[in-house]
């Protein structure tokens, strides 16, 4: 039971954005994509959360293609948080909230438990009555954030729950980073397959189960943070210089530059 | 956020309709004191009546008020509605709170496929006791024709020149758009106004402002019945359009069916909109002003803002008529200028405010 990714390429207008790739996400392991800016990170997260077809190869959650998933039942265990989420209309917070629960019929009552729950857990619960339009960015992105994870609180019984997100951490500050690794390695704990989008590569390090190196829309290297980032291997893939320090409390290295 | 709790706005907005419809039905320039109406209801009165059995001056009133005010009031409260419930749908289609049948070009392209076939098949429209029924439809059908490719092309230019993965659609493209269909829409118009004789010119002329006074039975019937279709299929739609409103991507990863969701928004109004411009010729911006006050008082939910916005659009329409017969009595002014005076205002305070939030 996972989202697995088997030969999966996708070309526009004859433009190769991602070469045929296979990954699998498994249930309650968090992996991490790192690249440069147009290394088909975002390309493999659209493929894998079916915003594109394949252009080869197939994509299945929990067995079955993704096309073939009714989309109510597929959104019962795909959550997907893109880069940017513009929203224009002055909705509560707790409703945009609310909109993650949009997949279930949980009842009104225990969509408003799930949802202040969710809130609280990105440090959100002061946000609840807020309007949305006048958060600042950080803010929204946590309530989005909020939002996804909402949409995947309680187990489904259509099989495991993946999550995937595009920088997440894009607009948070050091303490918000803080609060969504919380969040996400808590969720990772009750078997959900969580993918992320991060740039900072000691960022990835501290979350990773798993990190994934693209490069030309290729994946060069995959495995354990202590595996993949190697001095040769990122100043190939990023073009600078870096040193590698040992963390003085974890295993895993530091980078610096 | 200091909002009115939604189910009370519903109730407040449906109780208010009362004493509009009662003004809608008594101000005029005749104005009809509430003692005839209540005489005559008590004295036993239909609205098919004639009143021959009252006195002569209750007669008359009577049938100023059955015949004449009764179909125009309720005609101006389905077609208010239904504007405005296109406005909102539409509005929750383009995610962007600009969009309005008027102005991006839907109503034009409905009074084109009005035009159309008022030349083209004029002889089915020549009054006749069996021939208004088929005339109107075929009318509505031309009208709805129109705005659907009306609807439909600005929506493709609007979405597609934003980019794949930028959300919304964009505000520029969208208005330019309307304003290229309204051109062309008013091109055919001209032209189908050459080839016209002098009965069909008329006729044209109509569509070309809102107006009301053209009100009765089987105009009513109509706009009723549409009024109930697209209730009835846009507010199924409504917690879909809340999660469209996130964007395409995101109201597909919460489940929704984008494409069926898209196909039956764009019908539904196309139906409202060619049908209000079949029975009152194009009545702009209700569809605007009126979306935009039930967002401010209640939030954007389309739960609770598809059926406030009907119910203040019928409000509003049927006083914007009371008082185009009242403001230059005995004559009156087409309702479209009323509603153009009072919404274009608001169009640019809306833009401004837009503006100077991108800044």
């Amino acid at each position: 039971m996972s989202l697995r990714a088997e030969g999966a390429s996708l070309s526009i207008h004859h433009k190769a954005l991602l070469q045929a790739t296979d990954l699998e996400l498994v249930a309650g392991e968090i992996t991490v994509i790192c690249g440069p800016n147009g290394a088909g990170k975002t390309s493999l997260l659209r493929v894998l959360t079916g915003d594109a077809s394949p252009s080869t190869g197939q994509v299945s959650l929990n067995g079955q293609t993704l096309q073939s998933w009714p989309a109510g039942q597929r959104a019962q265990t795909l959550a997907v948080l893109p880069q940017h989420s513009s929203l224009e209309f002055a909705f509560a917070v707790q409703d945009v909230v609310a909109l993650g629960r949009t997949p279930h019929s949980s009842g009104y009552q225990n969509d408003l438990r799930i949802v202040s729950s969710a809130l609280a857990s990105v440090d959100g619960e002061h946000l609840l009555r807020r309007n949305y339009t006048e958060l600042s960015g950080g803010e929204q992105q946590r309530v989005q954030l909020a939002r996804v994870l909402a949409q995947l609180w309680e187990p489904s019984s259509h099989g495991d729950r993946h999550l995937l997100l595009d920088e997440p951490t894009a607009s948070l500050d050091l303490a918000h980073q803080a609060v969504l690794l919380a969040a996400l390695q808590d969720f990772a704990a009750q078997g959900v397959g969580i993918c992320v989008v991060v740039h900072d590569l000691n960022l990835a390090a501290r979350m990773a189960d798993r990190i994934l190196l693209m490069q030309d829309g290729a994946v060069v290297a995959s495995g354990s943070p202590v595996q993949v980032l190697q001095v040769e291997l990122i100043e190939r893939v990023f073009g600078v210089q870096v040193e590698l320090l040992a963390h003085p409390k974890r295993d895993t290295p530091l980078v610096a530059f | 956020m200091s909002r009115l709790k939604p189910s009370v706005f519903l109730w407040l907005a449906g109780l208010a309709l009362l004493p509009a419809m009662l003004a809608g039905l008594l101000l005029g320039p005749v104005t009809i004191p509430f003692s005839a109406l209540a005489d005559g209801l008590s004295s036993g009165l239909s609205i098919a009546d004639s009143g021959a059995s009252v006195a002569p001056e209750l007669q008359r009133q009577w049938l100023i008020l059955s015949a004449i005010r009764l179909p125009r009031m309720l005609l101006a409260a389905l077609v208010g509605a239904c504007l405005a419930i296109c406005g909102a749908a539409m509005q929750g289609l383009f995610r962007n709170p600009l969009a309005d049948p008027s102005l991006i070009g839907v109503s034009a392209g409905a009074s084109a496929g009005a035009s159309f076939v008022i030349v083209f098949a004029g002889g089915w429209l020549q009054a006749g006791p069996g021939n208004e029924a088929l005339g109107l439809s075929l009318l509505a059908g031309g009208a709805f024709s129109g705005g659907f490719i009306a609807v439909l092309v600005v929506y493709r230019l609007a979405s597609s020149a934003s980019g794949p993965l930028s959300r919304g659609t964009s505000v520029a493209t969208m208005l330019l758009a309307g304003i290229a269909i309204s051109a062309l829409a008013g091109a055919c118009n001209s032209a189908l106004s050459f080839v016209a004789d002098n009965e069909m010119l008329r006729r044209i002329s109509l569509w070309q402002m809102g107006r009301l006074d053209g009100a009765n039975g089987l105009r009513v019937a109509l706009a009723g019945l549409a009024l109930v279709v697209i209730v009835a299929g846009l507010l199924r739609q409504s917690r879909a359009l809340n999660a469209l409103l996130l964007g395409e991507s995101e109201a597909r990863f919460l489940g929704i069916n984008v494409e069926q969701l898209k196909r039956r928004v764009v019908l539904l109004t196309a139906l409202g909109v060619g049908v209000s411009v079949a029975v009152a010729g194009a009545i702009a911006f209700v569809g605007l002003v009126v979306p935009h006050i039930v967002r401010l008082l209640i939030g954007p939910d389309h739960r609770f803002l598809l059926p406030g916005s009907a119910l203040l659009g019928a409000l509003l329409l049927v006083l914007a008529d009371a008082l185009s017969r009242v403001i230059v009595a005995p004559a009156e002014l087409p309702v479209g200028i009323v509603t153009a005076l009072l919404g274009v205002p608001f169009f640019f305070s809306l833009l401004l405010r837009q503006r100077t939030r991108v800044a």
